[in-house]
C-alpha cells in the first residue's frame, strides 16, 4: 500500500510524459473554413442534438450511483444491496409498464 | 527517486506493450478476414503501431475554424495520462500494481469515466456535424454499457468482499477463480468493454460507412495519435483488468524463487488471452444500429448482470461464497 506522495508521484510523471510526447510532435496549426475530413461540402456547423433516450440517461444516474455503493459496501451482504436492487426494478418495472 | 524511475520505466513499457496489443489485434483481425495484416515494418509488421503514431505526430495540425482549441488541446493529454495512471494499479507480476490503495478498482471505474467524458468534449467541441453526431452517439453508448460494466466489477466486489485489486488476487489464490463463480459477470464485462473499445458491433461512435470517423473525424496529427494511444492503453487496461479480477491475474504454479518472473508469464498470458476474445469478437460480428444497442444492453446485457449479482447475494447469504 503506497501513502498520497506516490500517487502525487504517479501522477506527474503519466502527465509530464504525456505532455512531452504531445510536444514533440509537430505544432503547426492550420484552421480550415470547411470540415475538410469527410470531402463533402458542407458548411462547418454545431448541431442541436436532443437524446432520443433521455429515460435512459435518468436510468444511468440511478443506477450508476446505486451500483458503485453496492461496491463500496464491499459484499458485506447487507440489506442495503436488496434495497437497492429492489428499487432499480421498480424503475424498470415502471419504464416497461410506460 | 527511486519509485519516480519505476514510475517512468513502467509508462514507457506500457506504452511499448499497448502498440504490441494493436499489432496483435490487427494481425488477429486480418487473420479472420483472410489479409495478412501488418507485415512490412519490423518483423511480421510488429512495429507497424510505432510507425503510424510517429508519421501522426509529425503531420500538420488541421482544424476547423471555430472549434474549441484548448479542449481540443487538452482531450488528447488527459485521456492518454489518465489511463496509463489506470495501469499503476494492475499487477503485472507481483500481486499488487505499482500502486496498491484501498478501494483501487473503483479508481480505475471513475478514470476510465473520465476517459469517456474527454472523447465527449471533443466530439463536441469540433465544429462538425459528423463529429457532433459521433459525441452524441458516444454519449447514447456510454449510458448503455457503463452500467453493465460498473455492474459485473460490483458483482465480483460483492463476491470477493474486497474493492481492492491485490485482495481480489489473493481471495482467487485461496478459493476458486472468479471466471467460476461469475461467468455471467464475464460475459457482461466482455460486452461492456467491447463498446468501451468502440470495437465491432459497437464502434458505432465512429462508424465510418455512416458518419464519416465520428468524434474524431477532424483530428490530425498529434490529436489523432494520442487518441490512438489511448485506444491501444484501453486495450491494455481492459485485457488486464479483466485477467486480474476473473482469472487471477499472476497467480498460477511457479518455482521457489522465481514468483515474479512466472507472475509475468502467468498475467501475460491471461491479458493475451482476454485480447484475443476482443479481436476474434471484433472480427465475427457487424456493426448493430445504435438503438439496437442501447436495446441490447438495457433489455438483455443490464438484467443479466442483475440475475447474476442476485446469484452471488444468494449464494454469499447461504455461505457458499
Amino acid at each position: 500500500m503506497q501513502g498520497l506522495l506516490e500517487i502525487v508521484l504517479s501522477f506527474s510523471v503519466v502527465l509530464i510524459l504525456s505532455l512531452l510526447l504531445y510536444f514533440l510532435g509537430n505544432r503547426k496549426k492550420r484552421e480550415t473554413e470547411d470540415p475538410f475530413a469527410s470531402g463533402e461540402k458542407i458548411p462547418a456547423m454545431r448541431i442541436q442534438y436532443l437524446a432520443p433516450w433521455l429515460f435512459y440517461v435518468i436510468l444511468f444516474g440511478v443506477i450508476d450511483v446505486a451500483f458503485l455503493l453496492i461496491a463500496l459496501t464491499a459484499g458485506q451482504f447487507t440489506p442495503i444491496i436488496l434495497v437497492y436492487m429492489i428499487i432499480v426494478s421498480l424503475v424498470f418495472i415502471i419504464l416497461k409498464l410506460k | 527517486m527511486e519509485y519516480l524511475l519505476y514510475s517512468i520505466i513502467f509508462s514507457v513499457s506500457a506504452i511499448l506493450v499497448a502498440f504490441f496489443l494493436e499489432w496483435f489485434d490487427r494481425k488477429v483481425y486480418a487473420r479472420i478476414q483472410h489479409r495478412v495484416g501488418p507485415k512490412i515494418t519490423g518483423p511480421h509488421g510488429v512495429l507497424q503501431p510505432i510507425a503510424d503514431f510517429i508519421k501522426l505526430l509529425t503531420k500538420e495540425d488541421c482544424l476547423v475554424k471555430g472549434s474549441d482549441t484548448l479542449l481540443l488541446d487538452m482531450g488528447p493529454v488527459l485521456s492518454v495520462a489518465f489511463v496509463l495512471f489506470s495501469l499503476f494499479f494492475i499487477p503485472f507480476g507481483y500481486s499488487e500494481g505499482l500502486l496498491s490503495i484501498p478501494g483501487d478498482l473503483i479508481i480505475i471505474i471513475v478514470l476510465s469515466s473520465f476517459v469517456a467524458v474527454m472523447i465527449l468534449l471533443t466530439g463536441y467541441a469540433q465544429k462538425s456535424a459528423y463529429a457532433n453526431v459521433g459525441a452524441a452517439r458516444w454519449a447514447e453508448l456510454f449510458i448503455s454499457f457503463e452500467i453493465p460494466f460498473v455492474i459485473s466489477l460490483a458483482t465480483i466486489t460483492v463476491a470477493s468482499r474486497s474493492i481492492t485489486i491485490s485482495e481480489i488476487i489473493s481471495w482467487q489464490a485461496h478459493n476458486l477463480p472468479l471466471i467460476v463463480i461469475a461467468p455471467i459477470a464475464l460475459v457482461t464485462f466482455i460486452f461492456s468493454s467491447l463498446a468501451k473499445l468502440e470495437k465491432t458491433p459497437f464502434d458505432i461512435p465512429e462508424a465510418e460507412t455512416e458518419i464519416a470517423a465520428g468524434w474524431m473525424v477532424e483530428l490530425s496529427g498529434r490529436k489523432l495519435a494520442f487518441f490512438r494511444l489511448t485506444k491501444d492503453l484501453e486495450y491494455l487496461l481492459l485485457s488486464a483488468l479483466g485477467a486480474v479480477i476473473f482469472l487471477g491475474g499472476p497467480i498460477g504454479p511457479s518455482l521457489p524463487g522465481l514468483e515474479l518472473i512466472f507472475g509475468i508469464i502467468w498475467m501475460a498470458i491471461k491479458t493475451i488471452i482476454f485480447a484475443l476474445v476482443f479481436s476474434i469478437l471484433r472480427g465475427l460480428v457487424a456493426r448493430y444500429r445504435i438503438d439496437q444497442a442501447i436495446h441490447l444492453f438495457w433489455h438483455k446485457v443490464i438484467p443479466l448482470t442483475f440475475f447474476q449479482l442476485i446469484i452471488i447475494v444468494i449464494l454469499g447469504l447461504f455461505g457458499f461464497i
